[in-house]
């Protein structure tokens, strides 16, 4: 039965991809972001799904138009279509930046915990691997990091090893951190434990400055719960009229 | 002493009962005016003593972070005129007991690693034991570098030193963090509590003029629709703010 779904989810797939119109440098984007956030043992058939669902729903706005306008003249029906499309082209691909976005924060959070916790091993004096794997912790970056720690097990060099991590992830703060390590590790560096501190104290400095842009942020979504408030304030303050000219009626 | 979970005293019980069921009256009699009604809304003070317990836990976290951050300044001053740490110990507790005349939470966790270490438990393994208990990070971190430093051997004076710097940097932050989530959350408890003040005002300036609110159905049913409509928005605020912390 599983197998069947499969199946079937990979001929709608193979089919989509014939007939999709968009450019791509746009099923590049959707690539990158889905890459992001389900790795890639899952992109295949995420990429598919992505697609599927998108059609499925313009398909749903399509039949949903017609039927609803079916009465009307063809400009209303062919204007509700071209709307309908553009509007779900947007709302999928809006929910799959927001949750590509919430991801990557996640990731770099993350990425604060372990940078915190793998430099004071390497000032308690672990080694690479060992400090790894004493900070892999639980959180949205640790897959990457037991990615990593495997190859090493399995006899990659630890240059290679975290030299992958800052491409799969893409965050600049990341990027720095990991470099500082395999140029220390490539050209050897005696100030190395002194640089991973100060760039931990940086990327702390950055955790504050992420968490005052995400309270900049707030101020305007608080705007809708503001908004419900006093909807209800003029109610109870309208109400008293409302009933008071009934009754006079 | 876990400090995930919160025991209330009974002085504390009183005084929460007495403080929700007093908030949870007088909101619900601003509605509708029977006192029956709120008596009906009363099972909502468990509810209530919930969050207060959670509240009072991540309080006396941030109190325990607190006084961990002065623990750490007290450690690297001994650990820097030579002390050993386990040495170091009753010099700390002398200086927590200057710094918190009441009893600090840290104290009382320093005199029972020094009693451990006393009978012969090691140093780490008494650390280790106060880390699991607090489940903050900045104490996870320093036990795991004093863990790691005892093991590996060294130079465990200025390893521990350089960390404890480093931890401190870390817990600053975290409390400039944490002063703008309270910033957030001072300003959600002004939202949540603006239109019931408006409803006490309009109750005592103009009450003849709401009294048809408390009496007709229409007006019944009118004033719960507003209050679920109030009710939404806070708990849509709150969800944006917690999402933000």
């Amino acid at each position: 039965m599983y197998s069947a779904k499969r199946l079937n989810i990979w001929c709608c797939g193979e089919l989509l991809y014939c007939f999709i119109p968009l450019p791509k440098s746009y099923n590049i984007k959707v690539g990158n972001m889905l890459l992001q956030l389900y790795g890639h043992s899952e992109y295949a058939e995420r990429i598919k799904r992505f697609w599927i669902r998108k059609f499925s729903i313009h398909s749903y706005v399509v039949i949903m138009t017609i039927a609803v306008t079916y009465k009307e003249t063809l400009t209303v029906v062919l204007a509700g279509i071209i709307f309908g499309q553009i509007g779900t082209h947007y709302y999928t691909h809006e929910k799959l930046k927001e949750m590509s976005i919430l991801h990557r924060q996640n990731i770099i959070e993350g990425f604060f915990e372990f940078s915190s916790l793998f430099t004071l091993m390497i000032n308690a004096g672990l080694n690479y691997k060992n400090a790894l794997h004493y900070s892999i912790g639980d959180h949205q970056f640790s897959p990457y990091l037991r990615h990593a720690l495997q190859k090493m097990s399995s006899g990659t060099s630890e240059i290679i090893a975290f030299e992958e991590i800052p491409v799969v992830c893409r965050e600049m703060v990341i990027t720095r951190y990991f470099a500082c390590i395999t140029q220390g590790l490539r050209h050897g560096n005696r100030h190395l434990r002194k640089d991973l501190q100060q760039i931990t104290t940086e990327n702390w400095q950055e955790k504050l400055n992420l968490h005052r842009k995400k309270g900049e942020t707030l101020k305007t979504k608080l705007v809708l719960p503001l908004m419900l408030i006093f909807v209800g304030i003029l109610m109870i303050l309208l109400l008293p009229v409302m009933i008071q000219f009934q009754l006079m009626i | 002493m876990d400090y995930d979970s919160y025991e209330f005293t009974k002085m504390e019980w009183c005084l929460y009962t007495i403080k929700g069921s007093f908030s949870i009256i007088t909101v619900t009699y601003l509605m509708y005016r029977n006192i029956f009604v709120s008596l009906a809304f009363l099972p909502l003070l468990i509810l209530y003593l919930q969050t207060v317990r959670k509240a009072l836990i991540q309080k006396r976290k941030k109190q325990l972070i607190l006084e961990f951050k002065e623990f750490l300044y007290s450690m690297i001053i001994c650990l820097g005129s030579g002390y050993s740490i386990e040495n170091s110990l009753p010099h700390i507790i002398k200086e927590m007991d200057v710094l918190y005349p009441e009893g600090g939470l840290m104290s009382v966790e320093i005199r029972l690693i020094h009693r451990r270490v006393a009978l012969g438990e090691t140093t780490s393994n008494a650390f280790k034991q106060f880390s699991d208990r607090a489940g903050c990070s900045a104490i996870s971190l320093f036990t795991a570098s004093l863990d790691i430093g005892i093991q590996q051997g060294g130079n465990l004076v200025e390893v521990l030193k350089e960390n404890s710097n480093m931890i401190i940097d870390q817990v600053r932050t975290q409390q400039e963090i944490e002063v703008l989530i309270a910033e957030k959350q001072f300003e959600l408890k002004f939202l949540s509590m603006f239109p019931f003040l408006v409803l006490a005002l309009l109750n005592y300036t103009a009450s003849t003029f709401m009294e048809v609110l408390y009496v007709t159905w229409l007006g019944r049913v009118g004033m719960t629709i507003a209050m679920m409509i109030i009710g939404l928005g806070i708990f849509i605020s709150k969800k944006l703010v917690d999402q933000y912390v």
